[in-house]
């Protein structure tokens, strides 16, 4: 992955479309390692927009597990025409999943689920989630005071910067300064110390 | 897997992650972070800081009270004294005067002694500006958690700089390649350890990189040792003008920064 790093876009990009015709075509024959590999590969991005539009973590495992489980029985199946379009594919099913949680309530249990599918209880990704958090309140609690209040009021209570600058009696300009270091310095911070693999993609001009 | 350079997620992610995103473009969003493992760590660091913000919230202090309202309350206070005594000393029943006279003040004042104070020539106003400068190097502080930089030059270069090896340092931390996480952090402890070791010209167009490259974990820093260059190169105005802006950051320098530009002023 790391070579990935000296590739051009279009190389990387051919990559990425290869190994998602790869993993679609290996489903489809009965592959239970591709299967594994389609779980590995989809699970973290599929919990982070989960848990983005939800804001409920019982709630996101639960569709998750189903989401990861209805694209795999799906690809089994055969049903992704465009092979290289695997990625819009999980977000399609996934985007299904809450909508139908959302209009019932409820999630659905329509699906029939064949017994031989690959265990998702792993719990690295539940460790690897706390050691998440746990990093991010080290990062928090090593800021300011009041560079932790503006992350309080923005992140949680939804305070704009004007409002929180009245509230605390500053200056907008500053707190919105405040506001976007805090949060880059614990994200950075986060980052940098739970990545356990390197990133699979070039960076351009970027400074972190 | 994509060629991103970050730009969709420092424009998408806090309004993401707080729902605010309009759906198109949360959609834009979520197709690319689904193919970026960048902007999905970045994703799911905001997801933990959030996590943990709701776990452990943070108190809010209730706001310092502004000076017109707080002058006001001392004034009122202050004035409610003043009559109270005026008050009492009008009431109070006079002493008898005592039977002996008192005597007047014995002797003239004594004059003031000369002021123990030199007088400011530029000479020696200049070796008080380059007294100011701290050029010690700041403590650095390695992850102590799981995971390590993944940039063997920079932990080389760390551990030589917590050795106190600048050049050792130094010759690590050129090594660490431009487009690297660390590379902002590379090249400020590279600024430090030349002003460390006297190279202040050097040093100076070191953090000034680091500066320019905006809003970063080590800007602070940067403008803080810029405002000690500039002292130890006895350029007042420099060092005020970086002193300010470090300031105007309000971080972990400002009370520092404070103290020396009210010295250089």
């Amino acid at each position: 992955m790391i070579g990935e790093q000296s590739d051009g876009p279009g190389l990387v990009a051919q990559k990425a479309a290869q190994e998602a015709e790869r993993l679609v075509a290996a489903i489809a024959q009965g592959d239970r390692d591709a299967e594994r590999d389609f779980v590995l590969r989809y699970q973290k991005p599929v919990k982070a927009m989960l848990l983005a539009r939800t804001r409920n973590p019982d709630l996101t495992a639960d569709l998750q597990q189903d989401v990861l489980f209805e694209a795999i029985c799906a690809l089994r199946r055969g049903q992704l025409r465009e092979a290289s379009k695997l990625s819009a594919f999980v977000i399609g099913v996934a985007r299904n999943q809450l909508n139908n949680y959302y209009r019932s309530n409820k999630r659905t249990e329509t699906l029939e689920l064949p017994d031989d599918l690959p265990d998702l209880s792993s719990g690295s990704e539940r460790v690897e989630e706390q050691e998440r958090e746990t990093l991010a309140m080290n990062a928090i609690s090593s800021l300011d005071k009041v560079d932790r209040e503006i992350l309080q009021l923005t992140l949680i209570d939804g305070l704009k910067p004007g409002v929180i600058a009245d509230r605390l009696r500053m200056n907008p300009d500053v707190v919105r300064q405040r506001k976007l270091r805090a949060t880059r310095r614990v994200t950075d911070f986060v980052r940098r110390l739970s990545q356990t693999e390197p990133a699979d993609h070039n960076v351009v001009g970027r400074v972190t | 897997m994509t060629h991103c350079n970050g730009t969709l997620a420092d424009r998408c992610l806090e309004r993401y992650i707080q729902g605010n995103l309009p759906e198109r473009e949360a959609r834009e969003f979520e197709e690319h972070f689904f193919d970026c493992s960048e902007c999905l760590a970045q994703v799911e660091a905001m997801e933990a800081l959030t996590a943990g913000l709701v776990r452990h919230p943070v108190k809010i202090a209730k706001a310092p009270i502004p000076w017109p309202v707080r002058g006001g309350a001392l004034m009122a206070i202050a004035a409610m004294l003043v009559i109270g005594i005026l008050s009492y000393r009008t009431f109070q029943p006079k002493p008898a005067q005592p039977a002996v006279a008192v005597s007047p003040k014995s002797g003239p004042v004594s004059p003031q002694p000369p002021s123990s104070t030199q007088p400011f020539s530029p000479s020696s106003a200049s070796n008080a500006l380059s007294q100011l400068a701290d050029l010690t190097l700041p403590v650095f502080h390695a992850p102590s958690l799981r995971g390590q930089s993944e940039n063997l030059h920079f932990e080389n270069g760390m551990k030589a700089y917590s050795a106190h090896d600048c050049q050792g340092a130094e010759k690590a931390l050129s090594q660490v390649p431009a487009q690297d996480e660390e590379a902002l952090a590379s090249q400020f402890y590279t600024g430090v350890c030349q002003m460390h070791g006297g190279e202040l010209a050097a040093a100076q167009a070191t953090l000034r990189k680091v500066d320019a490259a905006g809003d970063s974990p080590q800007q602070e820093a940067a403008l803080y040792y810029l405002a000690q260059v500039a002292l130890a190169r006895q350029d007042s105005t420099a060092a005020r003008h970086y002193l300010a802006r470090t300031i105007s950051l309000h971080g972990d320098f400002e009370q520092q920064a404070r103290l020396e530009l009210n010295k250089v002023q």
